[in-house]
């Protein structure tokens, strides 16, 4: 069995790399570390239980356009073997972009990050990107969602054309999605990211819509974060979850997909 | 039985009313083409026989669902198709799809004030410093910096490339017949077309062109390429935005309809 993977940091595994008292310096050396990921995040945990071959596309600060635009790219035919997607819906305050020249004259797609109009100047400099315009000209949340959920839907029908059995999460923000998508994990929950779902089952159920969470090395908009920040199961450098946290999630995903 | 259509202005019929043995002027075409483009779009008033999809279509006892729309880019068609067919309950055994591939100098994008996508293309006219000057206060964007910081010939092709396969694979999978056709410029980018070369360089070699290699059409209401001369000669394009005529459109039924035709 195949177990194929997209999604942002928090499916990447951003963030396992983190021991209890790590100065920030040496957890920024090893937090995007590929055999720490591999190994440790919730998606090398279902693999080890499952006795199956992680194929990730996640990666840290991707956006939701990069991950369909990896699934274009790789399913061109029907699989010899069973596959099993599981695909983590981000922050929608992103996405990618093709630069032709980066400030060291290199080429390639970017995922840019604009949540809350944070990283103007990173954005500017590095990635000729204005987020200030494009929040005000260019930006529609609303709109992004319902995208989404066509994008969504489109890949539920390919998929299961394919003979593929494929599972959404939403993964640190409960999204009202305009139309209904099947195969979204966590229905029956409250709130049904994974992020809230954490903080529920600690009895933390402050949930407000409008703390969108961005996961830009920040906690300052989220109460859930700082919940679980105090109860070390996100880092306080990046605020991603802990391999304690990752452990938490991979029996989530066990307890409601059978293999 | 359904033909859905995707494609820019020349599978929406931009043009296709004006009529080559009776032509009017500039004023009246674009007055026409202002009313037309929204009135096209509610199948209203304007939706006529002229423009070949609808013509097929009556020939052949179909239903068009048309999802084309003038001046729209590849991914708009793209987007069209994911929205259109997440939205509708299709019946796919009785649907066949025709997609009219355009220009890769165009890209899609979301506008606020518009509360709408919008095409944009990398046109001539956006070089032009006061040109861009003034679309920016406009639509507060400067279509010829986009491209000169985000667009790649290379990268976009091989982008639209998977794009088309991944389509095809989609509909080979739901057993939907289709054709994909290049329509300004032969590029290479569907890997099995249905048109050997793109819609207008067919038109034109249908109508006396008899060259190799030519510039490549934009189709952004500039004369600029040879094939668009000739066929602007002999009527099968207008004098003002260079979209098929009634006349051009009538010849484009005649290469498009045994297309259509295998596919039923």
């Amino acid at each position: 069995m195949l177990l194929v993977t997209f999604g942002c940091s928090w499916t990447r595994g951003v963030g396992v790399a983190y021991k209890n008292g790590m100065k920030k310096d040496e957890y920024l050396s090893k937090n995007d570390d590929d055999i720490l990921c591999d190994e440790l995040s919730f998606r090398g945990l279902l693999a080890k239980k499952w006795d199956c071959t992680n194929l990730n596309f996640s990666q840290m600060g991707s956006s939701n356009d990069r991950q369909f635009r990896k699934a274009t790219t790789y399913f061109k035919r029907k699989p010899r073997e069973k596959v099993v997607v599981l695909w983590g819906i981000t922050s929608v305050f992103r996405h990618e972009v093709w630069l032709t020249k980066n400030h060291e004259g290199k080429s390639g797609y970017q995922n840019v990050l604009y949540g809350h109009g944070m990283n103007r100047e990173i954005n500017k400099k590095y990635k000729k990107f204005d987020v200030n315009h494009h929040l005000e000209w260019h930006f529609d949340k609303e709109q992004k969602l319902k995208e989404l959920s066509y994008m969504m839907r489109h890949w539920n029908l390919f998929f299961e054309a394919l003979g593929i059995e494929n599972y959404w999460f939403d993964t640190f923000n409960h999204h009202e999605y305009p139309i209904p998508v099947d195969r979204m994990l966590f229905n029956d929950r409250k709130y049904r990211d994974l992020m809230s779902i954490l903080c529920e089952d600690l009895e933390f159920e402050n949930y407000d819509p409008d703390e969108y969470h961005v996961s830009q090395f920040n906690n300052d908009d989220s109460r859930r974060l700082k919940f679980l920040e105090k109860r070390e199961l996100v880092n306080p450098y990046s605020y991603h979850p802990t391999r304690e946290a990752h452990v938490m999630i991979a029996n989530l995903f066990d307890e409601v997909i059978k293999i | 039985m359904n033909l859905i259509t995707l494609g820019c202005s020349w599978v929406f019929g931009i043009g296709s009313y004006f009529d080559a043995e009776n032509p009017v002027d500039r004023v009246t075409y674009n007055t026409t083409f202002k009313k037309g483009a929204a009135y096209r779009q509610s199948g209203e008033e304007f939706e006529d026989d002229t423009c070949w999809r609808n013509k097929l279509c009556n020939e052949l006892n179909l239903t068009n669902i048309n999802l084309s729309r003038g001046g729209s880019s590849n991914q708009s068609q793209f987007r069209r198709a994911t929205k259109y067919f997440a939205e509708n309950e299709v019946d796919w055994q009785n649907t066949v799809v025709l997609w009219g591939i355009t220009s890769i100098y165009r890209d899609e994008l979301w506008f606020n004030r518009l509360k709408s996508y919008s095409s944009v293309a990398f046109s001539q006219a956006n070089i032009d410093p006061t040109n861009r000057l003034r679309e920016k206060k406009r639509t507060g964007f400067d279509t010829y910096a986009h491209f000169e910081e985000h667009f790649d010939e290379k990268v976009f092709m091989t982008e639209l490339k998977n794009n088309i396969l991944h389509w095809q694979h989609y509909l080979d999978l739901l057993g939907v017949p289709y054709a994909f056709y290049e329509t300004l410029n032969t590029t290479g980018a569907i890997s099995n077309p249905a048109l050997e070369e793109d819609m207008c360089t067919t038109l034109a070699k249908r109508n006396g062109w008899r060259g190799k290699t030519d510039k490549f059409h934009f189709s952004d209401w500039f004369d600029d390429c040879n094939r668009i001369q000739r066929l602007m000669e002999t009527g099968m394009v207008n004098p003002y935005s260079f979209h098929p005529t009634r006349q051009g459109n009538l010849d484009i039924v005649k290469f498009m309809k045994p297309i259509v035709e295998k596919m039923l």
